[in-house]
């Protein structure tokens, strides 16, 4: 603490952009939403759209920018923090405009227009916060608005169930991260990331527990947040309950946020000693794919067969980090961060993609099970060839971007001599086969039913749809271009 | 010229992805689009026949794309991954099997009447998979095609196939699916023991054109092959772990379930592709990667694998004395025939191995002969149960003489394909294991039982009066059964045509492994 500072907009424009940005738009929504009489309202996803569009290209102007990040700042501006962003701008851009696309009023009033751009103001916090409070405020934003966000569908009692449900384990969570985070506070004597790395360095010779306690309450913590098993037990009854457009937001902005979370606390505050907690995050991935994956195979609802198979993603997601603590070089670490965020992209792409045929299939047959896809390919070729895109690219076929990604990251855990998690990773991945086929023989083998009338998708949708099927496909066909991207970025400053 | 493989795998996915854009309704239209490109295909997998040099057990026709480089993949070396074709004297002909095949199954699919867009989309991807699996040099590209041929396959099975197709596609989907896995690891571990290897061997001696990245180019891996040698220990793991994957893929005892019952759902032209290529690759992955890479397991477990041969031949030709279903016959028939190449494969000798190529390539056109000439007789009596048929010969002669000529073939009937094969695949493996390949022979005494007693009851006998007015073949069925015929007699009365292509890759093998 140096001689008084007087913060200017500049600075806080170059240090929360995007934020700025998101919440100012958030807000105008808001005030828009309440002013506009309610024949006009439908404009106010519209006007989230453009912010959130805005604060993309505000992020992706700061791509590759360098600042270093002092000692005492509450937020980097890194790569890190950037290439996250990106990602969920892109993916909150598409849930919104498949928000648009499902335009059920009932199912989603209006207010979902600024909760989800508040709540996304709280993903991009937790990607960028150096300093514990920021930290958890980020945290505690993107988790009380997605409360809200789930328990939006008020006619359903399944939504209030899910919301309800949602609320108490979330809480919970958010709890159990910020003991574990009072533990560390109180071992280092301050709230900054870097300082605390700095001070504990004494502190894991002298009270080593409890700084595993700190730890492991953290990864409990981001466990539930993040749906790792074995905290996943809410996520099928949420995602079920849920309006389809936020399950799309849980799986994907929320898993990513929470990720980039863990991933810099890990790696900054405990990161001197990481061949003592890697074989937790690794067992974290191991059972969290093995429990994901067969956990969907006895699900006959789409919806829960997704969500089952978002936690067996959130595995993979994990396993170049779980590697990378082995041999903690910067460049494994990177190489893994790359693998990881290669995947990510491809699993935000072809998951919100996923939602949009589904959100279709749903609102054509008032119905979420596997039967409802019977014969799409006679009502709708095209939704049928993209679904089968996305399944395919779950599971990880090749010439999709689910395929890159899931090889990349099994290259990291190879290189970094982990086998056994390479060797979960694929005997999973054949188990995921089994449970997306499902979907795909519905959709090509049976006959539709009675009901021969073809399914139409609104413009918004097909445009999600549109967007996602080309982006898995490129991912998969030339996945140069954001490999070099990615290989050529400064992760951390 | 060095593009007729890649050309002969590109023609077919082009094809595939211009039937979408046909409109459904034109279905000639797309019988059309696909035929030519069969057709076209074919030719250019004849040119690179004849433009082989036989003189060579290199890889010809190479090419290659990079697709991918992953920095740091190996310790820091970077991983490049390839699209890479080329073709040596094993796979030279079953790439050529594939193109007759294809081409005649494109044919035999005018029958198909429902969804026929898609039912030519599948096709064609599957042929071009079919294609790729033989023409990779590339331990990536061949995957991919592998994987490729499974969803296809599953496909055309499940849309196009009887009552049971669902039940038949999905116990295929698994099966297969389950052999990639175990394949993958294989390949993996491969390409793996290989690389650590070889950066241990380039101090010491000279790798021709050692690459400073990590390649799973199979040249690569064959030539590096030739210089040094794997432990023994990861020799004989990984044999094993080829060797379970090839059982599940090839449907070996006790993994066969699950081919006589996709080839009794299957419609005919897709079985004529699965019997007649699709499986052949598993032995084909046994010998370019098993017994050119890990020769040594591939000695150390030799007995094994000579044993499940036999029990495959001797119990595939038992249980298909039983079978009332043409179709599950020929699926018997077709495992027991293929216990023969694993039996063969186990001798480690020259001879040996070339008989192996030679049973694939005739078995392949014997069995999709059998299922031609099968399903042409089974348009007409709409069944294919054996009981149900009976004194075809008079009402059908064409189709039933034909019927004969590729039963007579699978027998080994001296003069045909069957022959030649059984010979030189005996000839080895009676050097290196008599008493094997003496209970061997039996399934010799077998299939002529079993074939031709079945063939008696389907076309000799009394004539059944609901069959009086049958008409036989009509002019496209004699071009298909033509061809079929004419190749399986080429081979049986002048092997060279095939046997120079595969000789000096046989042999350069053999040299290598001590055969």
């Amino acid at each position: 603490m140096t001689a008084q500072t007087f913060i200017t907009f500049t600075d806080v424009w170059r240090a929360l952009g995007p934020e700025v940005v998101l919440a100012a738009t958030a807000f105008i929504v808001m005030i828009v939403e309440f002013l506009v009489p309610p024949r006009t309202r439908h404009i106010t996803p519209w006007l989230s759209l453009a912010g959130t569009v805005a604060a993309g290209v505000v992020t992706a102007l700061q791509l590759h920018v360098f600042y270093a990040t002092l000692q005492t700042a509450s937020v980097a501006v890194d790569d890190f923090s950037n290439i996250f962003m990106l990602i969920i701008l892109l993916s909150c851009a598409l849930i919104i405009l498949l928000a648009i696309g499902a335009s059920r009023k009932a199912e989603l009033p209006f207010e979902y227009s600024y909760m989800i751009l508040f709540a996304t103001v709280g993903a991009l916090v937790l990607t960028a916060a150096n300093d514990l409070v920021t930290l958890y405020v980020g945290l505690e934003l993107l988790s009380i608005s997605s409360y809200v966000l789930v328990a939006m569908h008020r006619g359903s009692l399944r939504s209030a169930e899910g919301g309800l449900k949602y609320l108490i384990i979330g809480s919970i969570g958010s709890a159990l991260i910020l003991y574990g985070l009072s533990f560390v506070y109180g071992l280092a004597g301050t709230t900054q990331l870097l300082s605390i790395a700095s001070s504990l360095q004494s502190a894991w010779v002298t009270t080593p527990a409890l700084l595993y306690v700190a730890l492991v309450l953290v990864a409990a913590g981001v466990g539930v947040k993040m749906s790792v098993a074995p905290f996943h037990q809410w996520t099928a009854d949420v995602y079920e309950g849920a309006p389809t457009p936020v399950t799309a937001y849980l799986a994907v902005v929320s898993k990513a946020a929470v990720l980039a979370l863990l991933i810099r606390v890990l790696l900054t505050v405990f990161g001197q000693q990481t061949p003592e907690w890697w074989p937790l995050i690794g067992w974290m991935a191991a059972i969290t794919m093995v429990i994901g994956n067969v956990g969907a195979l006895a699900q006959r609802n789409v919806k829960r067969l997704l969500a089952f198979s978002s936690i067996g993603q959130v595995g993979y997601l994990l396993v170049p980090f779980a590697a990378a603590g082995v041999t903690p070089s910067a460049s494994g670490v990177y190489q893994g961060l790359s693998a990881s965020v290669y995947y990510l992209v491809a699993y935000a792409l072809m998951t919100i993609g996923g939602f949009a045929v589904l959100q279709v299939v749903q609102a054509a047959r008032a119905s979420e099970e596997i039967d409802a896809f019977s014969g799409l390919y006679k009502r709708s070729p095209w939704l049928a060839a993209s679904m089968l895109v996305f399944l395919l690219s779950l599971a990880g076929m090749p010439l999709t971007g689910g395929f890159v990604g899931k090889f990349l990251i099994f290259l990291t855990a190879f290189n970094d001599g982990q086998f056994w998690l390479g060797v979960i990773l694929f005997a999973t991945s054949a188990v995921a086969f089994y449970y997306y086929f499902a979907i795909v023989r519905a959709m090509f083998t049976r006959q539709p039913p009675d009901d021969q009338t073809a399914v139409k998708a609104t413009p918004a949708m097909n445009t999600v749809i549109a967007v996602c099927l080309a982006g898995t496909l490129l991912l998969g066909v030339l996945p140069s271009p954001l490999m070099s991207l990615l290989g050529g970025l400064h992760w951390f400053s | 010229m060095n593009d007729a493989l890649f050309l002969t795998v590109l023609l077919p996915a082009l094809a595939a992805l211009f039937v979408l854009f046909v409109p459904a309704r034109a279905a000639s239209a797309v019988r059309g689009v696909s035929l030519t490109a069969q057709l076209l295909a074919l030719l250019f997998a004849l040119a690179a026949y004849i433009g082989f040099n036989k003189g060579m057990a290199v890889f010809q026709f190479p090419f290659a794309a990079t697709w991918l480089t992953v920095p740091n993949a190996f310790g820091t070396t970077p991983l490049v991954i390839r699209f890479a074709f080329g073709a040596d004297g094993i796979s030279m002909p079953l790439i050529l099997l594939t193109g007759v095949v294809g081409l005649m199954a494109s044919m035999r699919s005018h029958s198909i009447h429902e969804r026929v867009k898609e039912h030519y989309f599948w096709q064609l991807l599957l042929t071009a998979g079919l294609y790729g699996v033989f023409a990779s040099a590339d331990l990536f590209t061949f995957f991919f095609f592998l994987e490729a041929t499974l969803v296809t396959t599953y496909f055309l099975i499940s849309v196009w196939g009887n009552e049971g197709r669902r039940r038949a596609a999905t116990k295929f989907l698994i099966y297969r699916g389950l052999a990639s896995v175990v394949l993958l690891a294989g390949f993996i571990g491969l390409a793996y023991s290989y690389a650590v290897q070889a950066q241990g061997a380039s101090m010491q001696v000279y790798l021709g054109f050692a690459p400073n990245f990590l390649s799973l180019s199979i040249p690569q891996l064959i030539s590096e092959a030739g210089k040094f040698q794997l432990s023994i220990a990861a020799q004989d793991a990984l044999y094993l772990v080829f060797l379970l994957a090839v059982l599940v893929e090839e449907a070996f005892v006790p993994f066969h379930t699950w081919l006589p019952d996709a080839h009794e759902q299957a419609d005919t032209g897709t079985n004529m592709l699965i019997g007649g290529v699709l499986m052949k690759i598993g032995l084909y992955i046994l010998l370019r990667f098993a017994v050119e890479l890990l020769p040594q397991g591939l000695q150390q477990f030799a007995w094994l694998t000579g044993l499940l041969g036999v029990i495959s031949i001797i119990y595939g030709a038992l249980v298909a004395l039983a079978q009332k279903d043409w179709r599950r016959l020929i699926a018997f028939s077709s495992i027991s025939h293929m216990g023969l190449v694993l039996l063969a494969i186990a001798s480690l000798q020259a001879v040996g191995l070339q008989g192996a190529v030679f049973m694939l390539v005739s078995s392949g056109l014997l069995t999709a002969l059998l299922f031609y000439a099968v399903g042409a007789q089974a348009d007409r009596t709409k069944t294919f149960e054996i009981k149900n048929l009976g004194g075809l010969s008079k009402s059908l002669p064409v189709i039933s003489g034909v019927l004969l000529v590729a039963a007579l073939g699978s027998v080994g009937l001296p003069g045909m394909s069957g022959f030649i094969s059984e010979f030189a695949l005996f000839l080895g493996s009676f050097a290196t294991f008599p008493w094997l390949a003496a209970v061997g022979t039996l399934g010799m005494i077998l299939v002529a039982l079993y074939l031709l007693y079945a063939m008696q009851r389907t076309t000799f006998g009394p004539q059944r009066t609901e069959y009086d007015q049958l008409a036989d073949a009509r002019p496209v069925e004699y071009v298909a059964m033509a061809v079929f015929v004419a190749l399986v007699i080429l081979i049986g009365v002048y092997p060279s045509v095939l046997g120079d292509v595969v000789h000096t890759t046989v042999q350069s093998i053999a040299g290598r492994i001590g055969g």
